[in-house]
C-alpha cells in the first residue's frame, strides 16, 4: 500500500509539472509593408494538443451532461492549468508602445472581436478583447517581458464561455471577475441598438463543472513601432490529456489528437442607424 | 594517472590503520549540497540545491553495492520566453563504491549508472531536451570521504559526483552533498 502511494505521488507531482508550447516564431509588426502601408498588427493563434477523448472519459461526461441538463465540453475548467508568456523587443531608436490582446476559442465558439459589432455607433468603443489591451511602452530597441497568468486565462476562458454560450455582453463579462464563479445563467441574445430591448435569462443556469476551458489562444500584437513578439504557452496538464508531444504533436502524432471545430461567435449585428 | 593512484592509495590504506569501530553491512545515506551544470548546459539552468538517498550493502569491508535516488531543482535560464521558471532534475540508479578507512576517516569513489527525468520541457528551446523524450540514461562517478562518529551505526560524510547525460545533449553536471549514514 505504500509503495502505491508512493507511486500515486510522484505520477500526482509529474501531472503537475508545466510543459512549454511555443508559439510562432517572432510576430512581428509596425513596419511598413512594402507598399507605402504600416502593418499595424500581429496575430497568432496555438491550439493546444489535446489527446483523443477515450470510450472511459466519453461515458463519463455524458453521464454528468445528463445529471446537469446542460452540454458538457471534453476540456473543462480546471483540466488544465495555462498561462502565457511573452517578450517583445522593440526594433526602432525611438520609443514605442506596444499593445497585446488575448482571445481564443473553447471546443464550442471561437471569439474575435474584429468581427463582433456591438453597436453601429461610429463613435462606441470597440468590443474587447477577453484579457490584454494595455499600453505598454518599451524603451528604444528594449525588451519587454510579460506574462497572462493562469488565473487570466481561466477568467478568459469563462468570459469567453459566458459570451458565446451566456450570451453575456463582452464588455459585461471582460469587466467583471468571474474566475471563481459557480454558474452564469444564460440570456436571450443581445440586440445592440435596441434600446428597448432586455436580455431575458433562458434556460438553467451553466453550473461551473461545465465551464468550457480554452483549448485554443489566440494573440494580437499591435505596436506603434517595428517590434518583434515570441511566446510560449505554459500548461499544467492536471488531468492527463495533453499529449506528450506538445508542439509537435499535431506533426507526429495527429491521429492521437482531438480536432475540435468551434463555431465563429457573431450575434446579431445591429441595425444600421438612421440618417437623420 | 591520478586516478589509479588515488584508487591503489585508498585500497591499500584499507585495513592498514586500527580503525574506530564501525558497523557494516546495510545502510542507508541521507544527504543534501548542491547540484551545478557544466559549460554547455550550465548557460541555461541555474545552479540549484539537491537532496539524495542512497541504500545498500557493504559485500566486503572495501566494497559495497546500493541503490540511489537524487532530485536537485534548478532555475532555467533559456532565452525568454520563458522566464524566472524552474525545473527539477530527478536520477536512479545503481551505485557501486571502493574504499578504506583509516581510523575514523574513510576515502572511497563511487559510480554507477541509471536514468534521469528533467521535470519539465523548458530546455527543449535550447536543444538540451526534445518533446517526448522524458527518460535518459545517467551515468556518475565521484568520490568522498566520511567521518566515523563515536556509535558505530552512524557516519557523516561529505561527497561530490560528476554525472553525464548523454542523451540529454551530453548534459554535464557536478553535485556535492554533504550527508548523514546508518549502518545496521
Amino acid at each position: 500500500m505504500k509503495k502505491l502511494s508512493l507511486f500515486a505521488l510522484v505520477v500526482a507531482a509529474c501531472t503537475n509539472d508545466p510543459a512549454y508550447i511555443p508559439g510562432d516564431m517572432g510576430l512581428e509588426a509596425g513596419m511598413a509593408d512594402g507598399m507605402g502601408e504600416m502593418v499595424a498588427e500581429a496575430r497568432s493563434s496555438l491550439s493546444l494538443p489535446i489527446e483523443t477523448e477515450t470510450m472511459e472519459d466519453a461515458a463519463a461526461r455524458a453521464e454528468l451532461a445528463a445529471q446537469l441538463g446542460v452540454d458538457v465540453p471534453y476540456v473543462r475548467i480546471g483540466d488544465i492549468e495555462v498561462s502565457i508568456e511573452w517578450t517583445a523587443k522593440n526594433l526602432d531608436p525611438t520609443e514605442g508602445i506596444f499593445e497585446l490582446q488575448l482571445n481564443g476559442a473553447n471546443e464550442f465558439f471561437e471569439y474575435d472581436p474584429s468581427v463582433i459589432v456591438l453597436s453601429s455607433d461610429d463613435e462606441a468603443p470597440e468590443t474587447p478583447g477577453l484579457d490584454g489591451d494595455i499600453p505598454i511602452r518599451i524603451p528604444p530597441n528594449g525588451t519587454m517581458s510579460g506574462i497572462f497568468r493562469e488565473d487570466q486565462v481561466r477568467e478568459a476562458s469563462i468570459d469567453l464561455d459566458a459570451i458565446t454560450r451566456g450570451n453575456v455582453n463582452p464588455f459585461n463579462a471582460n469587466l467583471s471577475i468571474n474566475k471563481n464563479a459557480e454558474s452564469f445563467q444564460p440570456m436571450t441574445p443581445p440586440m445592440p441598438d435596441d434600446e428597448d430591448y432586455v436580455q431575458m435569462p433562458i434556460g438553467d443556469p451553466i453550473p461551473r463543472a461545465a465551464f468550457a476551458q480554452m483549448i485554443r489562444i489566440d494573440l494580437v500584437f499591435k505596436p506603434s513601432t517595428h517590434m518583434i513578439l515570441e511566446y510560449v504557452v505554459r500548461v499544467r496538464d492536471l488531468r492527463g490529456i495533453v499529449h506528450e508531444l506538445l508542439g509537435d504533436a499535431m506533426a507526429e502524432a495527429p491521429g492521437e489528437l482531438t480536432v475540435f471545430e468551434p463555431m465563429e461567435y457573431a450575434p446579431m449585428p445591429p441595425m444600421p442607424m438612421p440618417m437623420p | 594517472m591520478k586516478g589509479p593512484l588515488a584508487l591503489t592509495l585508498v585500497v591499500a590504506l584499507g585495513g592498514v590503520a586500527e580503525a574506530r569501530p564501525a558497523s557494516s553491512g546495510w545502510y542507508a545515506e541521507a544527504g543534501f549540497g548542491a547540484t551545478l551544470f557544466l559549460p554547455g548546459t550550465a548557460e541555461y539552468a541555474k545552479p540549484g540545491p539537491n537532496v539524495e538517498l542512497r541504500l545498500g550493502r557493504d559485500l566486503f569491508s572495501w566494497f559495497s553495492l546500493g541503490i540511489v535516488v537524487a532530485a536537485s531543482s534548478h532555475e532555467a535560464t533559456p532565452p525568454p520566453p520563458p522566464e524566472d521558471e524552474w525545473f527539477q532534475l530527478y536520477r536512479g540508479g545503481a551505485d557501486a563504491r571502493i574504499g578504506g578507512r583509516i581510523d575514523r576517516l574513510a576515502l572511497f569513489l563511487e559510480g554507477g549508472a541509471g536514468v534521469a527525468l528533467f521535470s519539465s520541457n523548458v530546455l527543449d528551446k535550447v536543444g538540451v531536451t526534445e518533446p517526448g523524450d522524458t527518460f535518459a540514461l545517467a551515468f556518475h562517478a565521484g568520490a568522498g570521504f566520511e567521518y566515523q562518529l563515536e556509535n558505530r551505526h552512524y557516519a557523516i560524510g561529505l561527497a561530490g559526483d560528476a554525472v553525464l547525460i548523454p542523451q540529454f545533449d551530453a548534459a554535464r553536471a557536478v553535485g556535492t552533498r554533504l550527508y548523514l549514514r546508518y549502518t545496521y
